[in-house]
């Protein structure tokens, strides 16, 4: 299995990128807060396409048959 | 669950990250200068920046040395750490620090997230790629 790791990624104008990888449910979202809180302000965050295919299935897809809310669900 | 997230740097130095980011880069950090170089008067060719006054220009609490002939002042102002320098061509600053700073916003993110990697124990590992720099911290 993977380890965890946050990858921070600062391009040379200065932009910030936060990757959380190899993370299951919440803990990502605490993994990157320490780092995001200092470095300055989050003005986008994106789940990666791993978080949509939990347990072998393609959450997205329930979701929009069923109109179920999973964000708050862990992956 | 895996996220990316986008942020947004903020000017907000504190003079122990520069201090850092300066060693780091092999810059210097010149405790209690009270002037730097720059072209020594200001000529109105740009607006002096927000909260200064044109007599002010030069003068500051410290300064960082990057090698090149101008500097950068690190100045105290309502409470806060600002940085200033005079981005003439020929002092060699806007190639050193890149357009709008960017290169000077990266290294001190950088040394934020060492600094915080430290505090919390955690091993890291830097990468230098084309266009940018990254830290890959492990949290195992």
């Amino acid at each position: 299995m993977r380890g965890k790791k946050v990858v921070v990624r600062i391009s040379d104008d200065g932009k910030i990128e936060l990757e959380a990888e190899g993370y299951k449910g919440e803990g990502c979202q605490e993994a990157t807060e320490f780092l995001s809180n200092v470095l300055g302000k989050t003005i986008e965050s994106k789940k990666k396409a791993e978080w949509w295919f939990r347990n072998g299935r393609d959450v997205r897809r329930i979701r929009e048959k069923f109109g179920i809310n999973t964000n708050k669900l862990c992956g | 669950m895996s996220h990316v997230d986008q942020i947004e740097f903020e000017e907000k130095w504190d003079l122990q990250t520069l201090r850092e980011m300066c060693q780091a880069e092999g810059w210097g950090f010149i405790e209690n200068r009270t002037h730097y170089e720059w072209f020594g008067k200001h000529i109105g060719d740009y607006p002096i920046p927000v909260g200064f006054r044109k007599e002010e220009m030069g003068r500051c609490d410290h300064v960082i040395d990057v090698g090149v002939r101008y500097q950068i002042g690190v100045v105290k102002k309502m409470g806060e750490w600002k940085l200033v320098w005079d981005f003439w061509h020929s002092g060699g600053l806007p190639d050193k620090l890149g357009p709008k700073a960017g290169l000077l916003k990266q290294s001190y993110s950088l040394a934020k997230v060492r600094r915080e990697c430290r505090k919390r124990r955690l091993r890291f590992r830097e990468k230098r790629n084309e266009g940018s720099r990254e830290i890959e911290i492990l949290m195992d």
